[in-house]
């Protein structure tokens, strides 16, 4: 169990100072989001009351009130989250080929490790996760601290408070981060699933190169009907014959079968079809 | 002992590996020699399951490798086996986190015979020093075998006689040593076993005691003939 | 401290992500609870009554909201447990699916192609067939005996089924064995509408009769029409003896800039007797302007709710004599919104009329009135509980009144 959570601290070290760069980033774009946009609206709401003597009704009813949520429509906001999304989409891919590629070969180092390759396998997954839940975690941190930066700088009177749950739920992070936990612990889940089915692929292109790609395609494609594969059946039938809380404790199951499937898949290739 | 027992690979058509069959017995140095290209590090990666076999079985001690035998025995790849972006100190720390077979004693020994700075970038390195960092992190694992693909390869002449140094040294001792090269002058007195190898098969083997004493020939001599005719 | 990456990590994810969904567990939902603040009559006139609609707070995004009198619930329509739990399905379909699991098993959203009475709980409907095999209508009647469990279930073509695009049950009645299922179909490639009544022997599992009651153009030269069938409450167990329509009929009219435009010229009420099978159309009168959707059935009265200058207005009109029979105004619900009108729905013998918009200084009006006698016997208001947690431009929007 150390050997493994090394293992994990290792693999989050090779991908550490770019993480970092991309918190920093997020940090430093949605704040500079927050001042920009807040400065902007001010200087809008006071050239139309001061200077073309609009009523502050009819600015408020055209422009809307401030807060956290103009921000978040914005490319300062968006964008970091765009960008660290994009990398990790990236790294998913990176974290086993950056093993074989270059003139290190990191991979005899990790197939010769006295603990058992799947290990490698989950720990790289594991980096993964823990990396995204790094990010959904300063964001939510960096949500109040926004909302400080945006009430020093607009007036009580021009801007409407919200708590990080509200802005949450009223723009696109609603889609990172579910208003419940357990839908928290159900996307994520299904983002592990995920995961595993392409590291899974990627291990059968390790495995068996061009053939490998094939078979890696199948593998996920594969996947994708089974987990489907009750919605698939209903829709094309057209019989709607499980309620949708059954289909819904169907697709948990299905779900965590098909991650035992991919680890049990990689765990064969790892131990028998890998080159180096 | 390592039991190599007809072992056969082939990548797409090509047939590398062609009924491969070889012991390797602990305390002697063997040496897989050919030209290359005929499948010497394959053998060796196929030793460490690092690539798939399509028939034949490898047994160390007895037994299918698995995790523990990474304990017992090691390989050193000629290329480094490290981040490059390590200091050759987060190496060793590296090895010492999984290792349990690791002696650091052994290794800090080891750094200063090679004359290497444990605060040095791995990339830093030169291709000679690259090399005896190798060297060391295979060495100083306390395992019973040692296979080394290819360890004087373009190397200099300098790092070259130091490397061959380890062979006499107490380093290698009464472990099981497998060594590929092309080069056997280097080391051609150390050897004890020679397995001579061409087109993916084991065409001679042989213990280079015997053949001296018996026949007078070197190592060289024999694989003249073996290769002219 | 060799492994901050991993220790760092974690302890910030587990508490930043732990501390926000506790937070959101904790904090009461930020959204205000709506009360009925009574104005007169009695209070259990609306302890059945459920209004869904959107609430928009300030700024913010809708959230659907459900108002009973036992507390407000919203949902997050993009939720994933709403997909489980579906807030938009028919009260009754939920009771249903409780109380008869198995039989509901399979059974969509829709409350027409069920009757139900203390004894059987019937389902007819027509099946469309598969994504292969598309437009291979075949009825689809089941009958469950509540007493015993038992299930008689059986399929039957649809006559001539390849002439229809497609074909909606509308209601279902049965009464001695009798079971009668009225459709709206169209037919192909003809632009027209019909309404069949078929009639089953569910014990033979025969169809006995296909009778084409009406049939409607939708489009002609100068206009179009659109049918709508009259619901019918088959709660009082007694057998409909009609079915209604309501007709409306549009003319083109060119409008002054040259455009055209639909203006509806008439409104027939078209019954069908089940009993002589005879069928008779009358012109209703100009005072029936209202959506035929909040129209109801029962026995020989169709009872329209509309939006009328008071406020709400409940007709009952008589088949037997085409005469109305009583006139109803509400007009205690709020008339200064014109633009959002009303809500209605006539349930078990009562008509519920809502506003469809509140908001901080117009409170939404709710009323609900016996269809028997006229009588007002529920006035009130949708009132914020606490007004503090509104904020001061929030919006209510209802969309629908289901009874439970």
């Amino acid at each position: 169990m150390t050997r493994f959570l090394k293992l994990v601290n290792f693999e989050l070290g090779r991908f550490m100072k770019i993480y970092l760069a991309l918190i920093g980033i997020t940090i430093i774009s949605q704040i500079a989001g927050v001042i920009i946009k807040s400065n902007s609206y001010i200087s809008r709401a006071n050239e139309a009351i001061y200077e073309d003597l609009v009523p502050k009704e009819e600015f408020f009813a055209t422009e809307g009130l401030m807060s956290v949520l103009q921000v978040t429509r914005s490319l300062w906001f968006m964008g970091p989250i765009a960008l660290c999304i994009a990398a990790l989409i990236f790294y998913i891919f990176f974290i086993w080929y950056r093993d074989w590629f270059g003139k290190n070969t990191f991979i005899y180092r990790l197939l010769m490790l006295p603990t058992a390759r799947i290990q490698i396998f989950l720990s790289k997954g594991v980096s993964i996760l823990l990396m995204v839940f790094g990010f959904v975690a300063i964001q939510l941190m960096l949500l109040p601290i926004e909302s400080v930066i945006l009430k020093w700088i607009v007036p009580l009177d021009y801007r409407i408070d919200m708590t990080a749950g509200e802005i949450i739920q009223n723009s696109y992070l609603q889609t990172l981060i579910p208003s419940t936990f357990i839908e928290f612990v159900l996307y994520y889940g299904a983002g592990i699933m995920a995961v595993f089915i392409i590291f899974t692929a990627i291990l059968f292109e390790r495995s068996f190169r061009l053939k490998g790609v094939l078979l890696g395609a199948i593998f996920v494609g594969m996947t994708v009907l089974v987990f489907f594969s009750p919605i698939l059946i209903m829709e094309i039938m057209q019989t709607y014959y499980l309620y949708p809380i059954e289909i819904f404790i169907l697709e948990i199951i299905l779900g965590l079968m098909l991650i035992s499937v991919s680890i049990w898949t990689s765990h064969f290739l790892l131990k028998k079809k890998i080159a180096v | 002992m390592i039991e190599v027992k007809n072992i056969s690979k082939k990548y797409g058509r090509k047939k590398v590996l062609n009924g491969v069959s070889f012991t390797a017995n602990k305390g002697e140095i063997t040496s897989l020699i050919g030209i290359n290209g005929v499948g010497k590090t394959t053998i060796l990666n196929a030793i460490m399951a690092l690539t798939p076999v399509n028939s034949g079985e490898i047994l160390i001690n007895n037994e299918k490798i698995n995790k523990a035998s990474y304990e017992k025995i090691t390989f050193i790849p000629d290329a480094i086996t490290m981040l490059p972006q390590m200091t050759i100190a987060e190496a060793m720390q590296f090895m010492q986190d999984f290792y349990e077979s690791w002696n650091q004693e052994r290794a800090t020994e080891l750094l200063g015979f090679f004359k290497l700075k444990g605060s040095d970038k791995i990339s830093s390195l030169s291709k000679g020093n690259t090399a005896k960092v190798n060297l060391l992190l295979g060495l100083a694992l306390d395992v019973d075998f040692l296979l080394m693909d290819e360890p004087f390869s373009g190397i200099d002449i300098f790092s070259r006689e130091q490397i061959a140094e380890v062979f006499t040294s107490h380093l290698i001792e009464d472990r099981g040593v497998i060594i590929t090269t092309h080069e056997i002058n280097d080391i051609e007195h150390l050897i004890d076993k020679v397995i001579l190898l061409d087109e993916g098969t084991v065409i001679k083997e042989f213990n280079t005691e015997e053949v001296r004493e018996n026949e007078g020939k070197s190592v060289i001599d024999v694989m003249r003939e073996v290769y002219r005719t | 401290m060799r492994y901050w990456k991993i220790i760092s990590i974690t302890i910030i994810s587990i508490l930043a992500i732990g501390a926000f969904y506790i937070q959101s567990a904790l904090a009461e939902n930020n959204f205000p609870d709506f009360t009925f603040t009574i104005k007169s009559g009695d209070e259990e006139a609306v302890e059945n009554l459920m209004l869904q609609g959107s609430y928009y707070g300030e700024g913010e995004k809708g959230q659907n909201v459900t108002i009973q009198t036992t507390g407000t619930a919203y949902s997050n329509n993009n939720s994933l447990l709403d997909l489980i739990n579906p807030y938009y399905i028919n009260p009754k379909i939920k009771r249903l699916q409780k109380e008869y699991r198995g039989f509901m098993r399979g059974k969509e959203n829709n409350i027409a192609p069920f009757y139900e009475d203390e004894k059987l709980l019937v389902y007819a409907d027509v099946d469309w067939g598969s994504m292969i095999n598309d437009q291979d209508f075949t009825f689809d009647i089941e009958v469950l005996e509540k007493e015993s469990g038992e299930t008689e279930a059986f399929e039957l073509e649809v006559p001539e089924k390849n002439k229809y695009d497609y074909i909606y049950v509308e209601n279902v009645q049965m009464a001695d064995e009798e079971l009668k299922v009225i459709t709206r179909q169209s037919v192909k490639r003809k632009n027209q509408n019909e309404f069949h009544v078929y009639r089953f022997d569910v014990s033979a599992q025969k169809l006995i009769s296909d009778d084409l009651i009406a049939s409607y153009q939708e489009e002609n030269d100068t206009g179009w029409s659109y049918t709508d069938l009259i619901s019918s409450s088959n709660t009082s167990g007694e057998e409909n003896k009609y079915i209604a329509f309501v007709k409306t009929i549009l003319e083109d009219v060119q409008g002054e800039g040259g455009e055209i435009y639909s203006e509806e010229v008439a409104k027939e009420l078209v019954t069908y007797n089940l009993e002589t099978k005879q069928m008779k159309s009358t012109e209703l009168p100009d005072e029936i302007n209202g959506e035929s959707h909040n129209a109801v059935l029962i026995g020989k009265m169709v009872y329209f709710g509309q939006d009328s200058e008071a406020g709400g207005e409940l007709i009952a009109y008589n088949i037997d004599s085409e005469e109305i029979d009583s006139n109803q105004t509400i007009d205690l619900l709020s008339k200064e919104q014109e633009d959002f009108g009303l809500l209605m729905k006539i349930h078990e013998g009562k008509m519920y009329v809502a506003n469809l918009f509140s908001d901080r200084d117009t409170n939404g009006g709710i009323a609900v009135i016996e269809l028997d006698t006229g009588e007002i016997v529920y006035e009130g208001f949708i009132n914020v509980e606490n007004l503090k947690t509104a904020p001061p431009g929030y919006e209510l929007f209802l969309n629908e009144i289901m009874v439970q």
